[in-house]
């Protein structure tokens, strides 16, 4: 044992472990090359450099192989590629939810205010009316209310429309239709009893711009 | 060999990619479990509205000359009070319809959801059906307003309760 240990100006051949001179080239046991390898550590600078003993950091120190390194990097690169996938999806999937509930609550508000009106507040209440809407079917609108303005003028129209029933087709973050059940009830000048329509109305709904706001964007009798 | 070795790169590099490695399987496990859950749902979302729908067109269809299997079809996708309530009815419904000579064609023009968890809804249906008797020369339009309770027994969604809406 102590035969083999290096001592002084010796060195372990690292291909054949007999103690040769440390300045050795070429191993006089096994004629293997030295030159180039790290027979002896002590000796080997660069090594020292990219070895350095942090306290506390054994397992950390030192140096690994290339393919470690790559297969993990490429690990890390296909499951965050996957999360990223899972994030987008998942997130806009809840905002689809939230549609639906703030679009649902949109299209009540909105449906019941569009459908009725007065004929004594007839300007003001179409004015109102179409800030909910979307500039698209603000003109439909207005082709409608030009067919009624009159007949609610001379009829003394007034018209209360509510909804009973309130569903959701379809929602993404995007768009919302309804389907939504309105009973009209309709007092005239030439009616003796209120009369009431059972309606069947489907609603499509865009954002505002703001959060959570809503705008009409098609209005269907079914 | 050396060279190879000198490519690669420190250890805390390699457990810093661990550590990255792990945190991305565990967000990604988590926003896994909620994309299943989210495609549970719309799976849920449209075998709810098939069932209802069928349910609504077997309701607004039946012919006297085949009543039989007119009824059964709205058994088939019933359960709780509805089927029994409908079971009862049964054979006034038959002698109505034969008396009538009654032939109601039904289709559903739309279908919202209300509200739904794993195994419950409500649902509304926008129903037509055209109809013809013998005080009848040409089809009658008939327009409904319809909700139903649907609930999940097995694998098939059965309506529990259907109601016109007022």
């Amino acid at each position: 044992m102590t035969e083999h240990a290096p001592v002084g100006d010796t060195k372990t051949c690292p291909f054949c472990a007999e103690v040769i001179k440390a300045a050795a080239i070429k191993c006089r046991y096994c004629q293997s090359d030295l030159a180039g390898t790290d027979a002896d550590p002590v000796a080997d600078e660069p090594a020292t450099v990219e070895q350095p003993s942090r306290a506390g950091s054994g397992l950390l120190a030192g140096t690994v192989g290339a393919w470690p390194l790559i297969g993990l990097s490429v690990l890390a690169l296909l499951l965050a590629a996957g999360v990223g996938y899972l994030a987008v999806d998942v997130s806009s999937r809840n905002a689809a939810d939230r549609a639906e509930v703030t679009g649902r609550d949109a299209a009540v508000a909105h449906v019941e205010r569009i459908l009725s009106y007065d004929h004594e507040s007839f300007e003001d209440g179409t004015a109102e009316a179409k800030r909910l809407m979307t500039e698209g079917f603000g003109k439909e609108y207005d082709d409608t209310v030009a067919l009624v303005r009159e007949d609610a003028v001379d009829r003394e129209s007034v018209v209360r429309a509510e909804v009973v029933a309130a569903s959701v087709v379809s929602a993404t973050e995007d768009r919302v239709e309804a389907l939504l059940f309105v009973n009209q009830t309709t007092g005239a000048s030439d009616l003796e009893e209120p009369r009431v329509d059972l309606n069947r109305v489907v609603v499509t709904l865009v954002p505002a711009g703001e959060a959570d706001r809503w705008l009409v964007d098609d209005l269907d009798a079914l | 060999m050396r060279r190879l070795v000198a490519s690669g790169g420190p250890r805390w590099l390699v457990a810093a990619l661990a550590v990255l490695v792990l945190a991305l399987l565990v967000t990604g496990g988590v926003l896994l479990s909620q994309w299943q859950e989210a495609r549970a749902e719309d799976e849920r979302r449209r075998e709810v509205l098939r069932a209802a729908t069928a349910e609504v067109v077997a309701f607004t269809t039946l012919d006297y000359r085949d009543i039989e299997p007119s009824v059964d079809r709205v058994l088939e996708g019933a359960t709780g009070d509805f089927k029994e309530q409908f079971e009862s009815s049964r054979p006034q419904l038959e002698q109505l319809s034969r008396d009538n000579e009654s032939v109601s064609e039904g289709r559903v023009l739309k279908a919202g959801v209300v509200s739904m968890d794993e195994d419950s809804a409500t649902v509304v249906v926008v129903a037509d059906s055209q109809v013809t008797n013998k005080s009848t020369d040409e089809p009658q339009p008939r327009h409904y307003r319809l909700q139903l309770d649907l609930v999940l027994e097995g694998d098939r969604w059965l309506t529990s309760d259907l109601q016109f809406v007022g």
